[in-house]
This record gives C-alpha cells, structure tokens and sequence, in this order.
C-alpha cells in the first residue's frame, strides 16, 4: 500500500525511483541533514530509475526524508519515489512515496536493468504520447522564417525586444518517409526549432540539412505578434497567430536506427 | 574610427597597449581561500556549471548561498542552491528553486542576496518554462536557507518578457521602518520597452505577502529598450544606486552604442520621485550619463563566452558619496574593462581609474575599510594555448592596484555546452574587512593552475590531473565547475 501524503513538494513525477531497506530511523548519513522522525537511513538495494548523478547510490546508504506518518521499522523494504534534497558527501532525498515490496514489483523490476535508460525511455515515452505528428524522414533544407509579404499584418514592424535567451528560430522541412503517428496532407512538413545555443534553449533538437531520422513533432500556437521573427507565417488576415510544428525537447530528434523502437511505443 | 568588432570571433588577446591604473608590488596573501563548490556525491557530473553569484550572510558570515547553472542532482522540478554553513570552506546542494524537471531542473537566470540582518535569503531568476521570447521573472524568498523547504514565490511575472534579474537586499536598522527588508531587483522589462532598465522594489519584502513596485529608471529613449545588466547597491544610510546599459543606437548586425547611466535615490526608492536624484547636466534628465556612446556587439565573443556590455557598481559600506563602477566597451577588436569612481554621490565621475584588456564580468565590492575589490576574467595568449585568468584586483585609493590570480586555466577546453560559457556575470560582495567571490573554470585539478591554492570536495587526483567519479577510480571529463573565494581585508 502507498504512503501518499506530501503537499510541500513541487508537483510532477519524483525523478527517483529506487528499492531500499530501512537501516536506521531518527538518523542520517552527513551533518547537513536536520534528522527529524521521518529521517531515516537507508540501503539502496536497487536503483529502478534516476538520473545519472543518482543512479551510482545501489548499494550505499543515503538519507530519506520518509513520506507520510506511517511507522516504518528498521529492516523493512520499500519502493522509494523521491525527489533529490541535499548532495554533499553523501546523498539525501525526500520520499514522494513509499510502498512496502511486494511480490508484483519484484516481477516487474528487471535485475540489471539500467537507471538512466528507464528514465529516458519515459520521458520519450510522455513525449510520444503528447506528440501531434510523429515521422521519418530527411531534412530538406533549414531556413529563416519567412518575412511577412508587404503591405500584410505585421510587415514593417519594430523590431522586438533583444534578449540573449532569445530562441533563435529557424524552420526545417522535413521530406517524410513514414508517418508512425498523426497524419499530415503533404510528404513535406515543416518544424520550428530554437537555433539558439542559450542555456535556455541548448537541449533543443538543432536540425541539420541531410539529417535523416525519427522526429517527434507537437501542434504549437504562436503569438506571432510576440515572435518578430515569425510574424510571415501567420496567415494572411489572421490574428497574429500561427500554428506551427515544433520540436523543443531532447526527446523529439532520434536516428533512423531507433524507428523500430519508436513505432513500438506509439500507442494505437 | 576603431575597427568594427568582428562578430562571433575570439579576440586576440595577446599583450597590447597599456592598461590603466598602477599595480602596486605583488605581495603574497595568505589565508586566500579557494574551494571547488562541486559537492563530493557529485563527483561524477561534468554539467558546464556556469554563471555563478554568492550571496554571504551579513548577520553570519559562515553562512553562504550560491547558485550556478546548476541543475538538480535528481532531475527533479526544483533548482538547486549552493550551501555552505562553515564560511565557504565546505559546500552541498539543496534543491529549493522553482523550476521544472522537463526544461532541465535549472534556471535561466539567477541571483541571491540575504539582508544584511534578517536572515533571509533572497532571489531572482527567469523560471523555466518560460514562452519563446518572454523570459518569466520570479522573486523568491526563504526564511532560513537551509531548511530545504522550497523557497517561496514572491514574484511570478512574464508579461512580454523581463531579463537578468539581479537581487539586492538590506535590513533598515533604524528609524520607523526598523527591521523591514529592502529588495531592488535590477531588470531588463520587455514590458516597458523602450525604457526597459527597471527595478523591482519592496520596501518590506520580509512579510508574508510583500507588495513589489516596478520602478523604471530609464529617463531617456533608447533604441528600442535598454541592455540586460541593471545592477544595484545599496547603503545602509538608504541610498540606493543603480548603473545600467542605455542603448543608444542597435543595428540588424546586433551592434550598437549606448551610455552607462547612473542613477540614485536617497531614500531607498520610498519617495515620489525613485531614482531621480541624480540630474544630468547635459540633457536636465534623470541619471548620469557617466560615459557616453560605448559600443558594444551583443553577438560578439570574447573566447568561448559571449559578450555585449558588462556593468557593475559597488558603494562603500562606511561613506554612500563614494561608488565605483565597472563597465566593457568594444575598443577595436578588443572587449575592454573599465573602473570609474566617484566620491560625490554619483554627481562626477573619475576617468579610467583601471582599464584591463580583454576582460569581461567585472564585479566590485568595497569593504569596511573602504578598499575596493575588483573581480574579472582576462583572455590571455591566443590560438589553443589562451588561458581564462581570473583575477582579484584591490586598492585602498583607487589608483593603486594590487593583484592576485585566483586561477589560470586553459580557455578552449572544455568544449561549450551552452551560451554563457562562463556566465554573463560573476560576484565578489565584502562582509566587514573581507572579500568573498565567486568565479567560474575549467575544473582540471591541478595545482598550477590555482596559485593561491584551492581545495576539491570532488573527488579528484592532483597528481594524475583527473577529475575521479564517486568510486574514486573512474575518470570524469573535465567541466566548467563554480569556486567560491574568499580574500582576507
């Protein structure tokens, strides 16, 4: 049965998932914890799913700020969900939940099954799942978003406010191949990417000219108004805004090798 | 005419002309401390770890805040916090930012401040998400900084965009606000462009629900709006500084001119009149254009790390008519540091007290003693053996320098992950006679590189030069790692 009873914690999915037994209760594994009730020290047993800074913990003790007022006892199991709390010499987390083992999640825990890939995998999955148009293909050409035709809405505006967090956009077409998911009108199609390389926009797929691959694209409205850069898409006599492909996510560009994978986790 | 900056290019950054300013005798310091702020269960990232500020705790000064590029350890929707609880020499990561898992479990921006006697830990960042275009400000606040408890949301504005937000706080210690805490938070708001340069003010930030107040400081009309960096000071007395980039000319190849603009208020922005107590004689405007018609490039490079108009400003902590200001300007192909001063409350302004070649983010501090801090990164030799130097400048009279090297680290490895490099801005703050900073580098450990010393919590061989994983056998890359600093008045 889960423990699910935190409130101060950000929404979303705990980003660590990991099998522990309880070694120590009202303790800590380094000074900088406060040890309250809840704090317990813990054997990571195994680590389900993490991100890589986590993922080396199999098999060390760490801290958990343990979830909910349930009584927990030295040498019982659990599945922890848990967000990170504080890195030093060793590592501290805050337990979202926390359910006791049971038969049916051992069967579902593969042994050796690796932290960071699980993680990846779900994170490709929520964006599959989200995803309006999904595709193979090759990228045809990369360009400037068009300027708007003379004498139309928004030509011969002011330039828009300049900030280095600005995304830079530029606009693939991609020849398609296949449609795994979506459907679209035409063997072209076309994707907004941030060409920017600020840290707010790094991590975004940056297209290539003769990229060949899987793309995972999403239906986006954009205030062209707001966007300077994109006020010629917006169609003639609209309201300043566009729809438009984007690809914003680390999860939405894959090689042409991973096409099988990916059509297996589309979901019919 | 100087030579237009070319665009996207390192500079050359062998020795040229003179600099400004005399440098006294090297003397040895000792007790300088330098410390790898990368905690020891974090020995196996190699994140560029860029952009780093410190915020010291007046009230104690062991303990200390710091932020970075950092992303959250366990990829979770809070952005972590540098913590130290011993005066720097130790450091862990606390995850109490709002932020998001899915846009990275950062910030775009970030700064921290405590008030000088509340305890309280301030911040300004650009929350992601944020839309395309239009960074979302958040001003933050938490009670006691290490308790782990998310930090509360003070602000939560995205309007058509607000950037670099750069906090700055102080406890009023008399009179009838006694106790209250004062934020600025210096901004670029896309809101009120063209006269973008704004700060973000609550004259009792410490309560429950404080109201804030967007004051804009830009008098003139610039091209199109203002630069990035808005920077304040503060002084106990209540006056309260602000420098910024007034841009006077922008073109398509995103190079222009603009002023560095100085404005004042003496009753810590609590009047009718904010910021407006410094008139320029030239135009009857509000701010002192303190230098006029730099230019700048905001697509230029300097190395690896972007550039596009650098400002800083510090007041001494024991006389408010005395500031000093450090801004960069393009002079040909090279980026140019500046230090000014002046002793009457902003009203003139000194010539080039110090000029250095090729450096970028300046920051300055002064301490209680009422000697001045300088803290800037300086691009020396070229081609593949250019070095990132770090150095900390003091003087007790503005026109004699004495200098040491905090570090000196290869500038073309590690290879960029992201615009800044190195960070838009670094900090250096006093607190009474001492100076505490915080810089960016290239994280080899190797002893040469670090004259005054410096200690890893990362696991790390001096020997070998290897950065080492938790096991402490497997090899890292090397990274851009944040150190935190702190030099003896």
């Amino acid at each position: 049965m889960a423990t699910k009873t935190r409130s101060d914690l950000p929404e979303g999915s705990p980003a660590i998932i990991f099998k522990g037994t309880v070694k120590k209760i009202k303790s800590a594994t380094m000074k900088e914890v406060p040890i309250s009730d809840r704090t317990a020290v813990v054997r990571v047993d195994q680590v389900i799913e993490a991100p890589r800074t986590f993922a080396h913990c199999g098999g060390q003790d760490i801290t958990v700020e343990l979830a909910g007022k349930k009584k927990v006892s030295v040498g019982e199991q659990f599945i922890f969900h848990a967000n990170s709390w504080i890195f030093g010499d060793s590592v501290a987390v805050r337990a979202v939940t926390q359910e006791r083992v049971t038969k049916e999640h051992l069967a579902l825990m593969s042994p050796g099954g690796e932290p960071t890939e699980q993680r990846k995998n779900r994170q490709l999955q929520k964006r599959l799942n989200a995803a309006d148009l999904v595709v193979s293909g090759k990228v045809a050409a990369v360009t400037i978003p068009p300027e708007p035709v003379p004498g139309t809405r928004g030509a011969g505006a002011p330039r828009k406010p300049v900030s280095e967090h600005d995304p830079k956009w530029r606009q693939a077409v991609i020849v398609v191949d296949q449609t795994h998911k979506g459907k679209h009108d035409s063997k072209q199609v076309k994707v907004l990417f941030p060409a920017s390389t600020d840290v707010r926009w790094y991590k975004a797929p940056k297209f290539q000219v003769g990229q060949k691959g899987v793309f995972v694209l999403h239906k986006t409205k954009i205030k062209t108004d707001e966007h300077h850069e994109l006020r010629g898409l917006a169609p003639r006599g609209a309201a300043g805004e566009a729809e438009v492909y984007t690809a914003l996510d680390p999860a939405d560009a894959h090689p042409l090798k991973q096409q099988a994978v990916i059509k297996e986790m589309i979901r019919p | 005419m100087a030579k237009k900056t070319s665009r996207k290019t390192a500079r050359p950054a062998a020795p040229r002309k003179k600099s400004a300013g005399k440098m006294a005798a090297s003397k040895a310091s000792t007790n300088v401390l330098v410390v790898n702020m990368i905690p020891r269960a974090l020995s196996g990232e190699s994140h560029q770890d860029s952009e780093p500020t410190i915020a010291v705790n007046p009230a104690n000064p062991l303990h200390i805040a710091g932020s970075a590029f950092t992303p959250d350890p366990g990829g979770g929707n809070l952005a972590p916090i540098f913590v130290s609880v011993d005066g720097g020499n130790t450091w862990t990561l606390k995850s109490i930012v709002p932020s998001s898992a899915s846009d990275g479990s950062a910030t775009a921006d970030i700064t921290l401040a405590f008030s000088t006697a509340s305890n309280k830990l301030y911040a300004g960042i650009i929350r992601l998400p944020f839309p395309p275009g239009r960074p979302r400000l958040n001003i933050l606040r938490t009670d006691n900084f290490q308790s782990g408890a998310t930090m509360k949301v003070l602000v939560d504005r995205t309007g058509k965009g607000v950037d670099q937000p750069y906090v700055q706080a102080a406890t009023v210690l008399n009179g009838p606000d006694q106790g209250k805490d004062r934020v600025y938070v210096g901004d670029n708001d896309f809101g009120n462009t063209p006269r973008s340069a704004t700060i973000d003010q609550s004259l009792n930030a410490g309560k429950t629900s404080p109201a804030f107040t967007s004051v804009r400081i830009e008098s003139r009309s610039p091209a199109g709006q203002d630069g990035p960096p808005v920077r304040p000071a503060i002084h106990p007395d209540g006056t309260v500084y602000a420098v910024f980039h007034s841009w006077l000319t922008f073109d398509s190849n995103d190079e222009g001119t603009a002023d560095i603009v100085v404005v004042r208020d003496d009753n810590g922005g609590n009047g009718p009149n904010k910021f407006k107590a410094l008139v320029d004689s030239g135009d009857s405007k509000a701010g002192i254009r303190i230098v006029k018609n730099v230019k700048f490039n905001f697509d230029g490079f300097l190395g690896l790390q972007r550039t596009g108009g650098d400002v800083a400003i510090a007041v001494d902590p024991s006389n408010s008519s005395i500031v000093y200001v450090a801004y960069n300007d393009d002079d040909g192909a090279d980026y140019m540091l500046h230090v000014l001063r002046s002793t009457n409350r902003g009203v003139t302004w000194s010539g080039d007290l110090r000029t250095v070649r090729n450096a970028l983010n300046p920051a300055l501090a002064i301490n209680s003693a009422g000697k001045v801090g300088l803290l800037y990164q300086q691009l020396t030799g070229s081609g593949p053996t250019q070095r990132w130097v770090t150095k900390f400048e003091s003087s007790t009279n503005g026109t004699t320098w004495s200098a040491m090297t905090l570090a000196t680290v290869p500038a073309n490895t590690p290879p960029k992950q992201f615009d800044p490099y190195l960070g838009d801005y670094e900090h250096l703050m006093s607190a009474g006679k001492d100076f505490y900073g915080v810089f960016c580098a290239n994280n080899t450990p190797n002893k040469s590189n670090f004259p005054k010393g410096v200690t890893y919590q990362r696991n790390a061989n001096f020997t070998s030069h290897t950065l080492l994983d938790v096991d402490n056998a497997t090899p890292v890359d090397v990274s851009i790692d944040p150190f935190f600093f702190k030099v003896p008045g």
